[in-house]
């Protein structure tokens, strides 16, 4: 059996201990930098998806106005106001309104099953989003403000600087290693046959 | 039966409104008009299906001809309705009837504030909401008041119907000027595509909508359809309002000559240019018998929130909630807590004990164990078990390293 009391480290354990508090707020940042990066992820995705919906809704429009243009260009066509190329004109437009009607109700399924799929839904699930868009109350744009705010408030930045004290703790330590240290060390041994529960049973 | 604290909240919190559509419908008497419609608003009711306990908000109530069936029926009923002299009315006939559990107060369908978001299982409104100056904002505030699965229906009167009421309107309108700029026109509520469009822009997919025509009955067994036009220029607002604006002798004439067209059921009238386009409305009264069929209704049932609502913060909070980078994030700040306090206890001393054991017959050791077990005796000088010794057990407890500095 021993026992050691440190002594004199020379700052040795101050510094572990230091170090591990530094790691502990380094967690702390990373997991705020987690936060905000899934926060970010999911209010675009709840953008996009509402935005998804208006544009399919501004493409619905355009599809009903253009096939009214082509209604129009027929009546026309037929009644020798224009030819057959006026109506192939916009039968070509009609197909470019239909495309983008397309790819915009494709895109607000991207839009939805990459909310759905953040927030553990199956991805086809429709939401009634009820956040309305609007903008944020933004004050007169200081440039100085925002790279203060950035430098003090970004995770990133606090990491940065948490691993520069990291740093020079570990450096401390390093010059202390040529210092001495002084542990109390006591020692107890015993030899026997047998182990020593054995030998308290046998007596 | 008192009314309950649901019922009271709505009418201490509702706003009153300053629609210019309310002193239209409080000039007149529209309670004569609606004794026609009694029959059909319960008939409706019965069609919509309630299932106590539910909380019901009819918009447009009026004097409560859908208001009252529903209370009857054992629903909560809030009515909210434009028109002052109408809600007196409504809270007139439902404290005859001893409806304690129907309220009926002012209110503008376009703005229901002071109406709490989901407070409704249920919110009607038949030929009510329609007339709304801004149908966007209506179907936005109807949404907002359905609570998450809840029903929004509506009965709108069709646009261009051959029958009664949209050729009432039709010919009212034809003698009124073009409305303000952004006021949409009434009939654009019996429109499918329009429909879809402004509950769309609610939040509601199209999915979720179902629509229908319908009859509504006018029922009277004493009137015949003249007296009920007559009536109607009597004690309907909006065309009190028409024919009383025509100044102009010529227009006067026409606009009298449309009703009494419709009255006397001469197949065409010879319509103004630009006012409105040749009517078949006398071919709905194809003699003037007692008035049991007169006009079709568009019956909306939508399902408003058969999807679940879901706001930004909510979407936020269960995605943080179920992130896996987060989870392992706060993981690693617990790892990093455990290493502060194991780099603590370096200040404190340490203990340790250890205890091993070694069988072995090899000369060397058997004589150290012996010897250090403090169990030499004369015999073990013997040469013999010097050279061959027994196997011996020698059990050490404690550390025999030096311990590091």
């Amino acid at each position: 059996m021993t026992g050691d009391q440190p002594l004199y480290d020379a700052g040795r354990n101050k510094r572990a201990v230091r170090t591990a508090k530094l790691g502990e707020d380094v967690s702390r940042e990373d997991r705020r930098r987690n936060q905000l990066a899934v926060i970010a992820q999911v209010a675009r995705f709840y953008w996009d998806t509402q935005l998804g919906v208006e544009e399919v809704r501004v493409t619905s429009q355009a599809m009903r106005s253009a096939e009214a243009d082509l209604e129009r260009s027929e009546a026309r066509r037929t009644s020798g106001m224009a030819t057959d190329a006026d109506v192939l004109s916009i039968r070509v437009h009609l197909a470019g309104v239909h495309e983008e009607q397309i790819r915009r109700s494709a895109d607000l399924e991207v839009d939805r099953a990459a909310m759905n799929d953040a927030i553990g839904l199956p991805l086809d699930s429709v939401h009634f989003l009820t956040t309305p868009p609007a903008p944020l109350p933004v004050a007169q744009p200081e440039l100085s403000g925002y790279e203060k705010n950035a430098v003090d408030g970004r995770p990133k930045a606090r990491q940065a600087r948490l691993a520069a004290v990291i740093a020079r703790v570990h450096a401390a330590d390093a010059h202390n290693n040529y210092l001495p240290q002084v542990t109390l060390h006591g020692a107890f041994e015993a030899d026997r046959q047998r182990f020593a529960i054995v030998a308290a049973r046998t007596g | 039966m008192k009314p309950s604290t649901f019922i009271q909240g709505i009418e201490r919190h509702v706003s009153v409104p300053s629609n210019p559509n309310r002193a239209l419908w409080e000039q007149g008497d529209f309670t004569e008009i609606a004794v026609f419609m009694r029959q059909s608003g319960e008939a409706v009711v019965q069609g919509i299906g309630i299932e106590p306990p539910v909380r019901v908000l009819d918009l447009g109530c009026g004097d409560g001809t859908t208001a009252i069936p529903l209370a009857r029926l054992g629903a909560e009923v809030v009515g909210i309705d434009i028109a002052r002299n109408l809600v007196e009315a409504g809270n007139r006939l439902a404290a005859e009837a001893g409806l304690t559990r129907l309220k009926s107060q002012e209110g503008d369908a376009c703005s229901l504030a002071g109406v709490a978001d989901s407070s409704f299982d249920l919110v009607i409104s038949f030929f009510g909401a329609m007339f709304a100056p801004k149908p966007f904002d209506v179907a936005k505030e109807m949404v907002r008041v359905t609570k998450h699965g809840g029903r929004i229906v509506m009965g709108n009167w069709i646009p261009n119907d051959p029958t009664f009421v949209s050729q009432v309107l039709k010919i009212s309108s034809a003698f009124t000027p073009p409305p303000p700029e952004g006021v949409i026109s009434p009939m654009t509520w019996g429109v499918e595509s329009n429909i879809i469009e402004r509950f769309d822009h609610a939040g509601v997919p199209k999915e979720n909508i179902s629509m229908a025509r319908d009859t509504y009955y006018f029922a009277s067994p004493e009137k015949i359809p003249t007296e009920l036009v007559e009536e109607l220029e009597q004690v309907y607002g909006p065309t009190m309002t028409q024919s009383k604006r025509p100044r102009k002798m010529e227009r006067r004439r026409n606009y009298t000559n449309g009703f009494w067209n419709c009255r006397t059921r001469r197949t065409k009238v010879r319509m103004p240019v630009r006012l409105y386009p040749p009517l078949s409305c006398a071919s709905l009264f194809p003699s003037n018998e007692p008035m049991k069929t007169l006009t079709l209704i568009f019956v909306l049932a939508i399902s408003a929130r058969g999807q679940d609502a879901i706001s930004l913060k909510e979407v936020v909070r269960q995605s943080m909630a179920r992130s896996r980078v987060i989870e392992a994030s706060s993981a690693a700040i617990d790892a990093a807590s455990a290493r502060v306090t194991e780099a603590k206890s370096g200040w404190l001393p340490k203990v340790t004990y250890s205890e091993s054991w070694t069988r072995s017959d090899n000369p060397v050791f058997v004589f150290s164990s012996v010897l250090t077990q403090r169990q030499f005796s004369e015999s073990n000088f013997d040469v013999g078990d010097l050279n061959r010794p027994d196997f011996l057990n020698n059990s050490v407890a404690g550390d025999r390293r030096p311990a590091a500095l």
